[in-house]
């Protein structure tokens, strides 16, 4: 629940800005400087969230596109993410981004023309090769679309540039933005997937599963490249039955599936100290995770690797062609 | 015991004369004794307050609890004259400078928030800069819950709403209200402290032996089984079990945390029975068969004693029979399913 906004001074003129300030006349919004003089400059509770989230509205400084980790996304092509906001609305119990800033408020970054400028820059470098992009690795890329109004941005710069793929990775179903635009076979919405009983029990505020499905299929009517994330992957009891049921449902837009990744569920050990705190409840904390090759805290490798064996398995049985799977993290 | 700490005297006088507190002969004056606790008067701003609160928490080592009451600037919505509960502090000037710290209190049903500024905020602007981080501000809470902090202690703070925070004459009036104001903060107090509950202790399963270690087990995997899987499952399983075990001896308590590690993480179970098959025969014939830790890379130590040269060629050529292959399935998830 946001309440209470804040505004570099420098980007009120700006027309998301604008947009934005649009949808939260209940809320007088504050002139600051620059957000990073108080943004996560004081440790604050991520649960606060709940009741008292305040939103940034910034200019990006600095490097606006970043070399993506390895074993981000598939393999032979350059990947890289932008960085669109910080935070996101969502509260998944295995969340890194728990961890990872000092506050759970939200920043968008309105300076969007020179995130695009940045990510021109990057296409420069690989003339003779896809470049992907990925947004949402500090946010849901389609939960706030509708107030930041970035898709057309990209859409435009993915008409432009035919070599250069976006990803959008999402929980929501946010998709009224997308459907005022024409499908691209360069822009990828990706979702992440869960059985429901999993997704239910971690997967806080927000859309089912279903309902995830359902936005999935209309998109994919539509025309739209999807990519679906089964990560995390959760061990539970008929694992393999509900990942296979998951994978049913998804079968009827199998042709428009880009890509399918699985990634285990990891923590790093501040994550998960924060995992412990927040959701002392969780049932993640009944999981025997060890401390595994990178020193974060996983499932026992011969577990982990039967999970990601079983789902394999069962999609390539429904037909996923093997080189549009790819194990992310591991 | 219980420690209750107030920047002011004025907010103070009516706790002091309702407990009978007596002057202790520290910081000159600003601490009171009664039966149930300390009542300590911090003074304002942040130094102050960690100094004296530390000092009495060292003086006192039996406190058990700190309870920070007192007036506050509302810095939002807040009703002046009401008393809110607070559930984070910090402290930030309208500057933004300030420590990174912030500090939570126990109380989990509130979502008022406080800040503690160096200086009265006497001024619109300042208050101003202040919108936004917190819902009221005062000069001692974070450097009470700091001392708090240090020394492992649970604390609380309930703070009535003064006046605005921004506006000059806010001193004179809380001067002239402390007496009125001192006797609302020890009703609230009163009333709060007299609803609260005693949390309950963990129970073990009744007539059970158990050693310290398996108490400590049992009840770590009671809770991770019903976070997991509910209630109800973990007492049918303890039904189940005790149907069959009839014992509640020290080897049947074994028994029982054994099953209930299996009801929790049965893969892990499994994981364990394929590798314990994978090298019994080596254990019988005393080769201590390692894998790496957690099996996340493929090597694997042996190790075994031998009384002569021949006594090692034996051993050494019976581990040329070592499943390898097996092993290099089973940890790459190939062999059964879980």
């Amino acid at each position: 629940m946001i309440t209470n906004l804040f505004v570099e001074r420098n980007i009120t003129e700006n027309p998301t800005t604008q947009n934005i300030l649009k949808h939260f006349k209940h809320i007088s919004p504050q002139l600051i400087d620059n957000f990073d003089a108080s943004w996560g400059k004081r440790k604050k509770p991520y649960l606060h969230k709940r009741t008292n989230l305040s939103l940034y509205l910034a200019e990006k400084k600095g490097k606006k596109v970043k070399l993506a980790p390895d074993a981000y996304g598939l393999k032979g092509e350059p990947h890289y993410y932008h960085i669109n906001s910080y935070n996101c609305i969502y509260e998944c119990e295995y969340c890194y981004l728990q961890g990872y800033f000092n506050t759970p408020d939200l920043v968008i970054f309105v300076n969007l023309e020179e995130i695009i400028h940045e990510m021109s820059e990057v296409l420069k470098q690989h003339q003779s090769t896809n470049v992907w992009f990925h947004a949402g690795e500090f946010s849901d890329s389609l939960a706030l679309s509708h107030l930041t109004n970035e898709l057309t941005y990209y859409h435009q710069f993915l008409t432009e540039n035919t070599n250069a793929i976006i990803e959008l990775r999402t929980k929501s179903v946010n998709i009224k933005p997308l459907l005022k635009l024409a499908p691209l076979k360069n822009l990828i919405i990706s979702f992440s997937l869960s059985p429901s009983e999993v997704a239910k029990r971690t997967d806080l505020k927000t859309p089912s599963t279903i309902a995830r499905i359902s936005a999935i299929k209309k998109l994919a009517k539509l025309g739209h490249p999807i990519g679906i994330h089964f990560d995390p992957v959760i061990y539970q009891d008929n694992f393999a039955e509900k990942y296979q049921s998951l994978l049913e449902q998804l079968k009827e837009i199998e042709n428009s599936i880009a890509y399918l990744s699985l990634g285990v569920v990891r923590f790093t050990k501040d994550s998960y100290r924060e995992v412990e705190r927040n959701y002392p409840s969780s049932s993640l904390h009944s999981e025997n995770f060890i401390k595994s090759f990178d020193n974060k805290l996983r499932y026992p490798r011969p577990l982990r690797r039967w999970m990601l064996n079983t789902i394999k398995d069962l999609a390539l049985r429904h037909g996923f062609a093997k080189e549009k799977i790819y194990l992310c993290m591991e | 015991m219980i420690l209750i700490t107030m920047a002011h005297y004025g907010e103070a006088q009516s706790f002091i004369d309702y407990y009978n507190a007596e002057k202790t002969p520290h910081l000159e004056g600003n601490c009171y004794a009664f039966d149930q606790g300390i009542i300590l008067i911090t003074g304002e701003g942040i130094p102050q307050s960690i100094a004296r609160t530390s000092l009495v928490l060292g003086i006192y080592p039996q406190i058990n609890k700190v309870i920070n009451i007192g007036v506050a600037g509302s810095l939002s919505h807040l009703i002046q004259g009401e008393i809110y509960s607070i559930r984070t502090v910090y402290h930030f000037n309208d500057d933004n400078s300030g420590y990174f710290q912030s500090f939570t209190s126990s109380d989990d049903s509130t979502t008022c928030d406080a800040i503690t500024s160096d200086k009265r905020i006497l001024k619109d602007e300042q208050a101003q800069n202040l919108k936004g981080h917190g819902n009221l501000v005062d000069r001692e809470l974070w450097g009470v819950s700091f001392s708090a902090k240090l020394a492992h202690l649970p604390w609380l703070s309930y703070k009535l709403i003064s006046d605005r925070a921004g506006s000059l004459a806010a001193c004179e009036v809380v001067k002239e209200k402390s007496k009125l104001y001192s006797e609302k903060l020890l009703n609230h107090y009163l009333k709060v402290t007299t609803n609260s509950v005693e949390t309950k202790r963990n129970e073990k399963p009744s007539s059970w032996y158990f050693t310290i270690t398996q108490q400590r087990d049992f009840e770590k995997l009671k809770h991770k089984i019903i976070n997991k899987y509910g209630q109800d499952h973990f007492e049918k399983n303890l039904r189940d079990f005790t149907a069959t075990n009839k014992s509640t001896n020290k080897k049947a308590s074994k028994e029982l945390i054994k099953f209930l590690k299996i009801i929790l993480s049965p893969w892990k179970y499994e994981m364990e029975k394929r590798w314990d098959e994978m090298v019994k025969e080596f254990v019988r014939e005393d080769i201590t068969v390692c894998p790496s830790p957690n099996f996340e890379d493929e090597n694997i130590s042996f190790a075994f004693k031998a009384k002569d040269f021949n006594d090692i060629s034996k051993k050494m050529e019976r581990l040329k029979d070592f499943p390898f292959k097996r092993y290099q399935r089973f940890i790459n998830g190939l062999d059964n399913d879980y």
